[in-house]
């Protein structure tokens, strides 16, 4: 291997002054301006920002399905300026989206797994053994043969991340993908996020939950098709600034923590999540 | 408005949704309607809007202005993600619907509709003459809380209202709702966001298992978390840090909302915890954020950024590397979300299997299969199911009289039986046509001209009605055809059946495999959209005259149904597309199908049975 390829596979996003500019009506609006971001395989990144800031044109431009205007980009050693790169890296890096209905091709879980590996033309008995392989990790075994109509928002966001597994998706972007969950459903869904993520997966997880965004170890703010912060939470939520000045509205425990800022707690004392604040107590 | 209810019972199936609820909720104030999904939350909230009759018990409603309103119009609902509900081109032809529909003379209604929408933060001016379909989440939302609140009602009911919207979105939205009950109104809100709505609430209460768990002031919900825990809810972070602090003697009562709680900690300050370990010891390539090879696998149920315990080292750390550095206590902390939520949510979420649409009333049903009937049917090769259809088709469409009509029509019911398919699922899929075809088929019989028999003002001619009743039966047994096929094939065999039959058009340059997809799919989605217009139509009722039966399949109420539709399906039709295309789909390349087409001498049988019924069929329809 050389040592340009070993390099080139340390990272799964490489961009570099990415921009984006999409046509509307008669003139071209910027979405994108100069973004420059590293994220290495098998990293936990969180991303966030308000609604239309183009958090959404960008990870669509990480998987190939937006070419970018300018700059490079380059992900998991693919440039992503060439389509037939773009074409590739679809299926490398995996969207979950925001609506559990809207991402089931198939009418139960088995054939929804099934289509992602048909178009791979993998071999049939393989595939059969494949399905339930991926079913079984994304705890769908026992609904196999279920219709998907009949299944909560939360086992669809399961099935979802089983496509990607299907795909054998190197990264996977969560775009909001719990904010049309339940409580119970929203934990359900990051515990397997999580378990991927430990067995190597790259985590694209973006949420304008502050309670997600605050156990993530490294954060992404965009603001206006720009990246405004990346970094740890810590710096994030008690040194930036950055919160107020987006007007966020801080969670409980960072509340907290601000009032322990004030009576002078150093700042990596300072609590992020609910358990860490308990266990200070 | 007071409104008592008692002894409160409804059930769907058989199983109880809502068993022996009493309740007392006194005017002007909030409460908050808080539990598991499947709890029977929303159809309580449904029961108290009138939306739905109770199999017994009552509910009372002890208006204080009965005069200003009148019977039915006393209390409003907004439903979950009501954005998807809205149906006029401007935001004042939307709130004016629901004047309209209440029969509010036309110079009230804009001073109502302006007063609304200043009562929502929407200032009239600015968003009066925009269309709702443009505005931002939080905005839609306050539309439909402005429609809502415009008939005066002297009860509001909103189902999930922060749920989905942005954090800043939701927090104005909550002041929002804190104003309308300082200005008098009754609310009772159902909500998983417990750290929002448990501080401003005047009363709770905690459903489990379709029965009231706890009915009383928050205060008690905040002194003992065991309540809500027991319902499987998790309690607000304000209370369970409350508690920790008033039994390490740092805090003097428990806290009723977060505010108490920062004041009573800066009375009297922490004392700065000892740091356990050097910040350097767990970092490891922070910036790479990589997990350490020797890292030994996190607890079941431990998180990324969970890092629980760790007091000193960490900020900047790698994520789950902190379970190491804390041992013990990690098992401890970050276990107890865990183990809270984790298993129950699996358990809750088999459960109730259409949580996420919170409609436990309308689609569930649709969807439990695999009778013997049915796993016969689905065993059959494709093919002959669509040669079946097909042919079947074109008899029925050949078919004028009575006679082979009703034949065809006996038949295809033993087939339905055949196949296994419940007579509630069958209902159900059917009830919007049948009301539908009704319609149609009174509408065809009117006549000026010649009438035959007359009922009331309206004149019916007896040949048009006999005209009507046959196509409307032809075009009811070709769906009915459709249904059959469907219910009995998924997606994979029905695709490949179709690709196989339109392989020769690809000599044509016809990409055959897009079209069997798209059909598959379309098809797939055909019980979904159904559902969407029984959860529309709800929506529509809730905002004005109650319609039943006929009257919901009027011209006017579809037409103003069609729009949020449309909307609905061409969102959803964006969405799919991109699955389809990120899951690698190709139609040059080279795909091996999982389900494999096999012909047998079963389905020869059958195909000659189809073709002996249809020529039958054919040969009565020409002769009668």
């Amino acid at each position: 291997m050389t040592r340009a390829v070993r390099k080139a596979g340390m990272r799964m996003i490489r961009a570099h002054n990415l921009t984006l500019s999409l046509r509307d009506g008669q003139h071209r609006r910027p979405v994108l301006q100069g973004i420059s971001i590293h994220i290495g395989r098998g990293e936990w990144v969180a991303l966030t920002g308000a609604n239309g800031c183009g958090k959404t044109s960008l990870i669509r431009t990480f998987n190939g399905l937006i070419p970018p205007s300018g700059g490079s980009l380059s992900v998991a050693g693919l440039d992503l300026r060439s389509p037939q790169n773009r074409a590739d890296v679809k299926q490398q890096v995996q969207l979950v989206f925001q609506n559990p209905e809207a991402q089931t091709v198939g009418s139960t879980p088995f054939e929804d797994i099934a289509f992602g590996l048909e178009n791979r033309g993998l071999d049939r008995n393989l595939m059969v053994t494949r399905i339930h392989d991926i079913l079984q990790q994304v705890g769908l075994a026992h609904k196999a043969e279920a219709d998907v109509a009949s299944l909560s928002g939360g086992e669809r966001q399961r099935l979802a991340v089983g496509c990607c597994l299907a795909l054998e998706a190197g990264m996977i972007i969560f775009d909001e993908a719990t904010s049309m969950l339940d409580p119970a459903g929203r934990q359900d869904i990051l515990e397997l996020a999580r378990q991927l993520w430990r067995s190597g997966t790259t985590v694209l997880w973006v949420t304008q939950r502050m309670e997600e965004l605050a156990e993530s170890q490294r954060i992404a703010v965009m603001g206006d098709g720009r990246l405004l912060y990346d970094g740890d939470p810590r710096t994030l939520f008690y040194a930036s600034g950055l919160p107020d000045a987006l007007g966020w509205v801080p969670s409980p425990v960072v509340r907290i923590g601000r009032l322990l800022q004030r009576q002078n707690w150093p700042l990596h004392l300072l609590p992020l999540t609910e358990p860490q604040l308990e266990a200070m107590l | 408005m007071r409104i008592r209810a008692e002894h409160l019972s409804f059930h769907y199936d058989g199983k109880y949704a809502v068993q022996d609820i009493s309740l007392n909720i006194p005017a002007g104030t909030l409460t908050v309607l808080c539990g598991v999904n499947g709890s029977g939350k929303s159809t309580l909230l449904r029961l108290l809007a009138g939306l739905e009759h109770p199999a017994s018990g009552n509910i009372i409603h002890e208006d204080t202005m009965p005069a200003d309103r009148k019977v039915g119009e006393a209390v409003a609902m907004v439903f979950q993600q009501p954005e998807t509900q809205l149906f006029a081109d401007s935001v004042h032809k939307d709130i004016e619907y629901g004047l309209t529909q209440r029969g509010v003379p036309k110079v009230q209604r804009d001073g109502i509709i302006r007063s609304a929408l200043a009562r929502t933060g929407l200032p009239y001016d600015e968003f009066a003459g925009r269309s709702p379909f443009l505005l931002s989440g939080g905005e839609k939302r306050r539309v439909c809380i402005a429609g809502a609140i415009a008939s005066r009602p002297g009860l509001l009911i909103l189902d999930e209202p922060t749920a989905g919207l942005d954090p800043l979105a939701a927090q104005s939205l909550l002041e929002m709702v804190q104003e309308l009950r300082q200005s008098g109104l009754t609310l009772i809100i159902g909500t998983h966001d417990l750290d929002s709505f448990l501080p401003v609430a005047d009363g709770v209460i905690v459903m489990k298992q379709g029965a009231a768990h706890y009915d009383g002031p928050a205060a008690a919900l905040t002194a003992d978390p065991g309540l809500l825990r027991a319902a499987g809810l998790t309690p607000p972070a304000y209370a369970s840090l409350g508690r920790r602090l008033v039994e390490r003697g740092w805090l003097e009562a428990l806290p009723d909302n977060l505010e108490e709680l920062l004041a009573g900690l800066d009375k009297q300050p922490l004392p700065v915890p000892q740091e356990v370990s050097t910040p350097a010891a767990a970092h490891k390539e922070p910036s790479e954020g990589r997990r350490s090879e020797t890292e030994s696998p996190p607890a079941s149920g431990d998180a990324p950024g969970l890092s629980a315990a760790t007091i000193g080292p960490a900020s900047g750390d790698a994520p789950g590397l902190s379970a190491a550095t804390t041992g013990p206590a990690s098992g401890d902390a970050p276990g107890l979300s865990a183990a809270t939520i984790g298993p129950a949510s699996e358990a809750l979420a088999s459960m109730n299997p259409q949580a996420l649409y919170g409609e436990p009333a309308t689609s569930d049903h649709l969807s439990i299969k695999q009778a013997p009937g049915r796993l016969r049917w689905q065993g059959l090769d494709p093919r002959v199911k669509w040669l079946g259809m097909i042919i079947g088709s074109l008899t029925v469409l050949g078919m004028d009289t009575f006679l082979p009509l009703l034949l065809a029509a006996s038949l295809l019911a033993g087939l339905t039986v055949s196949a296994g398919i419940s007579w509630r699922r069958v209902f159900r899929f059917f009830r919007p046509f049948l009301l539908m075809f009704l319609f149609l088929w009174l509408l065809s019989g009117l006549s000026w001209n010649s009438p035959g028999f007359s009922i009331g003002p309206l004149s019916f001619s007896s040949a048009g009605l006999q005209r009507g009743g046959i196509s409307v039966l032809r075009f009811l047994l070709l769906i009915v055809l459709g249904f059959l096929f469907t219910e009995t094939t998924t997606g994979a065999p029905l695709r490949e059946g179709l690709e196989w039959g339109i392989a020769p058009l690809r000599h044509l340059g016809i990409r055959t495999r897009n079209w069997s997809l798209a059909v598959s799919v379309t098809l797939q989605f055909v019980p979904w959209i159904l559902g969407k217009l029984t959860q529309l139509q709800l929506a529509l009722s809730s905002r004005g005259r109650r319609a039943r039966g006929l009257a919901r399949w009027s011209p006017r109420q579809i037409a103003l149904i069609i729009v949020p539709l449309i909307i609905l399906v061409l969102g959803m039709g964006d969405e799919l597309a991109t699955a389809v295309e990120s899951r690698g789909y190709d139609p040059a390349k080279q795909r091996t199908p999982v389900y494999q087409l096999a012909w047998n001498k079963r389905d020869t049988w059958v195909a000659l049975c189809i073709l002996t019924a249809a020529g039958l069929l054919w040969w009565l329809s020409r002769i009668s």
